[in-house]
């Protein structure tokens, strides 16, 4: 039989997202004594609860959490730490593009947090010296800050007079 | 998988500025390695190297930075000593250069350009034309398409273009001095023709950038004015035009800086790109 404990966990979302998780949280608990809830189904309430937390992991703590070892989990966990302080695909319209730009289809994604999970199977089927480079530049780091391209173009600009000199020396 | 008769290879240019040429470029790299699975290389053949900045957003600051290889390598021969090694070294065939996106055996790269391009170019003994074809034809030929966005001024970089191209897009946008740069580009080509008897190259079309906005204001008569040279320049060079125009739109300076949010008007550029994909059978 097909598990209903994904249709739980949307109903739940929406009604955390409308009234926050500790409100949520009291009414269930409510509704349990009232009903004269049995201990076992509050245990049940209890684990949907925990599968509610579970959603709104850190990036980095879906990684802790995933099954991963070796050079894997150090390179997205790197990926991780970064995409939680947005380092990394900054925005939901990032992550959609960069899901795009690796031959997929996102469809419905609009939460960030949420769509780490998503990334998350792509990443893990990247092979890892592409992992590395993701997790080594800042080819997806949101929109260009010119500023500090700026002065890139003009630390590059320094290296020539010198390097004219040395050619007419 | 590679195609049976090679990569199509296309050269965007129109010898007058600010046409959007490198958005264009950019663009059409992009879609046509998303949407049409191909395998596709860029290549930034203008040393203001708009293409590189708008395909690799902040990671150009590390690949300037890091001194990797660029277009200037590719003319060069050779990659110039290090401080990891203290003497030039062979231009490696396989060179990757900067993998803006991959899935599977396929990807998009890029050759990127630098701004001190030209100037390295000048300073060194006449540079062969032929370089980058000869270069192409040996390292690239599993790709489906490869883009050359040029320079908007003549030079051995558009001579360079044309050896390695079969395709020439012409954007244009319907403003005053529209088709200034139209005379300049035929002689160009007639030029090169004449001198290369056996190369191919031919005009794919002429697509209109549009520059005014269109929410109740399609340019009016001056847009009428610039559409009418348009057509007749082209029509007197030959030069197929687009039916599909590019309609303006603030996305595209976005999407070229890396800013996915919301594109506006821009999400219609594919009514263009699928009808030149269309026109140069890919």
């Amino acid at each position: 039989m097909k598990s209903r404990k994904p249709l739980l966990n949307e109903l739940l979302q929406t009604l955390v997202k409308e009234w926050g998780h500790e409100e949520v949280a009291a009414a269930l608990a409510g509704t349990a004594s009232s009903s004269g809830d049995s201990p076992s189904r509050r245990a049940g309430s209890s684990k949907l609860r925990s599968s509610r937390e579970r959603v709104r992991l850190s990036a980095t703590d879906q990684i802790q959490q995933a099954t991963l070892e070796g050079e894997q989990k150090e390179t997205l966990l790197q990926l991780a730490e970064r995409y939680d302080r947005k380092q990394f695909l900054p925005s939901v319209a990032d992550v959609r593009e960069f899901l795009i730009m690796m031959g997929e289809r996102p469809v419905g994604m609009k939460d960030r947090s949420e769509a780490f999970r998503i990334l998350l199977r792509s990443l893990m089927r990247l092979p890892a010296d592409r992992l590395q480079q993701f997790a080594r530049t800042a080819l997806h780091s949101g929109p260009s800050e010119l500023g500090p391209l700026s002065d890139a173009i003009a630390a590059a600009g320094d290296r020539l007079p010198r390097q004219r000199q040395a050619n007419t020396d | 998988m590679a195609r049976a008769g090679g990569p199509v290879t296309v050269c965007v240019i129109n010898l007058k500025g600010g046409v959007g040429k490198s958005t264009i470029s950019a663009l059409l790299a992009r879609r046509g390695y998303t949407t049409r699975d191909l395998d596709v290389l860029a290549i930034d053949l203008d040393p203001q190297a708009n293409l590189s900045q708008g395909l690799m957003h902040n990671e150009y600051k590390s690949f300037l930075g890091e001194q990797r290889p660029s277009i200037v390598e590719v003319f060069n021969g050779y990659i110039p000593p290090t401080i990891a090694a203290s003497t030039p070294t062979p231009l490696p065939p396989n060179a990757t250069f900067e993998i803006v996106a991959q899935a599977g055996t396929r990807s998009l790269q890029l050759i990127p350009s630098r701004f001190d391009f030209s100037d390295n170019l000048l300073g060194a003994v006449r540079p062969d034309p032929k370089t980058l074809a000869r270069y192409l034809s040996l390292n690239f030929q599993h790709k489906d398409l490869i883009i050359i966005d040029c320079a908007p001024t003549e030079s051995i970089l558009t001579t360079a273009a044309y050896h390695a191209s079969g395709n020439v897009l012409v954007p244009v946008k319907p403003e005053y001095f529209a088709t200034i740069g139209f005379p300049l580009l035929q002689q160009s080509l007639d030029n090169f023709r004449n001198q290369n008897r056996g190369h191919h190259i031919s005009v794919a079309g002429v697509v209109v950038n549009n520059a005014f906005y269109d929410g109740g204001n399609n340019g009016g008569p001056e847009k009428a004015r610039a559409m009418k040279e348009i057509r007749a320049e082209s029509k007197k060079n030959d030069w197929p035009m687009y039916t599909n125009e590019i309609y303006h739109s603030r996305g595209f300076p976005k999407i070229m800086r890396g800013d996915y949010s919301y594109p506006g008007n821009a999400q219609y550029f594919f009514t263009f790109a699928d009808e030149f994909f269309r026109s140069i059978d890919l």
